[in-house]
């Protein structure tokens, strides 16, 4: 098709000295080629997560000790309930939720020269992605030392 | 389209210039190749990634990675039915479904691996990059991190969407 038609516009072939049109028919093949295998790079990265070492990973908080605790937990399935140090966040949203407790993460951080260790405790069962936002916050403030409490079955 | 109508005017002459358009087509070509990425084949396609802000690209020098994948086995047709039949392993790597067992021996067997190319032949110096569903339960992704640690990876990341895709899943 693209060779017959673009022959008969060239005219006279022999004075151009180069046959473009299997060129263009490839390039156009390629080209089509790329078009339809595109799929955008979709904008992945990576979390940081803090592996304690084996013997430190806390099983419950230790009161005599400075430690920010952050418990996720659901008062209703849907209804997160974000507590640190047993004080739960403002919020209606699960925006909302994590916003206050990067407010009050970032409190607690500015009180402290040293950050104390931050725990988070979240139920077993919960959807993963509530962790992942937590831990989104901790990396907002640069926070270093973070850990997971093993979930109570 | 200027392209296009210029030569109809001096067609009788010479027929019509083709450099430009194939010069246009040349970066057309060199823009769809470079940006396009084949579909990762240790990724899982029943998969959503959650959403955080803070994830970074990964690094260059971890070269050696070991991906896996957890499914959220409670996920759901738009019918109700649920996608994972019941008893399904939530961890997937390479297309294979594997228990917390059969995940550790794979995560044995990496590390053994990545040990024995290192200079000093202890260190764990590959990287495990976990990529869970938003909606997979916690104690799963848990479970994993513990084998991570106790099959002695230092390096864990967590997979995440650095920002919301166009058409995201309804919630």
């Amino acid at each position: 098709m693209a060779r017959r038609r673009a022959n008969a516009g060239l005219g006279d072939v022999e004075e151009l000295g180069m046959q473009l049109t299997p060129m263009i028919d490839v390039i156009f093949q390629l080209l089509i080629f790329f078009i339809v295998n595109i799929k955008f790079r979709t904008l992945e990265g990576l979390l940081k997560a803090f592996l304690p070492k084996a013997d430190t990973v806390p099983t419950r908080p230790d009161p005599n000790k400075d430690q920010v605790f952050i418990k996720i937990t659901e008062a209703s399935p849907g209804n997160l309930v974000l507590l640190v140090n047993n004080q739960p966040v403002g919020g209606t949203t699960e925006k909302q939720k994590y916003k206050s407790l990067e407010e009050r993460l970032g409190g607690i951080k500015e009180g402290f020269e040293k950050m104390p260790p931050v725990i988070i405790d979240a139920d077993a069962r919960l959807p993963y992605r509530y962790v992942v936002y937590a831990l989104n916050v901790c990396g907002k403030l640069d926070l270093e030392n973070v850990m997971f409490m093993f979930p109570q079955q | 389209m200027a392209i296009m109508k210029r030569p109809a005017v001096s067609a009788g002459e010479l027929g019509f210039d083709m450099t430009p358009m194939i010069d246009v087509v040349f970066q057309l070509i060199i823009f769809f190749m470079v940006a396009l990425s084949f579909v990762d084949s240790q990724a899982a396609a029943k998969l959503t990634l959650p959403v955080a802000d803070q994830a970074k690209p990964p690094e260059e020098r971890d070269k050696e990675l070991f991906v896996f994948n957890v499914v959220n086995l409670n996920a759901r047709h738009p019918d109700g039915t649920l996608v994972f039949p019941p008893g399904t392993p939530p961890y997937v790597e390479s297309g294979r479904y594997l228990n917390t067992a059969a995940l550790r021996k794979e995560l044995d067997d990496a590390a053994d691996v990545s040990r024995y190319r290192s200079e000093d032949k202890k260190t764990v110096q590959s990287a495990v990059i976990i990529r869970g569903d938003r909606d997979a339960a916690w104690i799963y992704v848990m479970a994993a991190m513990k084998q991570c640690q106790e099959a002695g990876f230092i390096k864990v990341y967590l997979k995440a969407l650095e920002s919301e895709e166009p058409a995201p899943r309804s919630p």
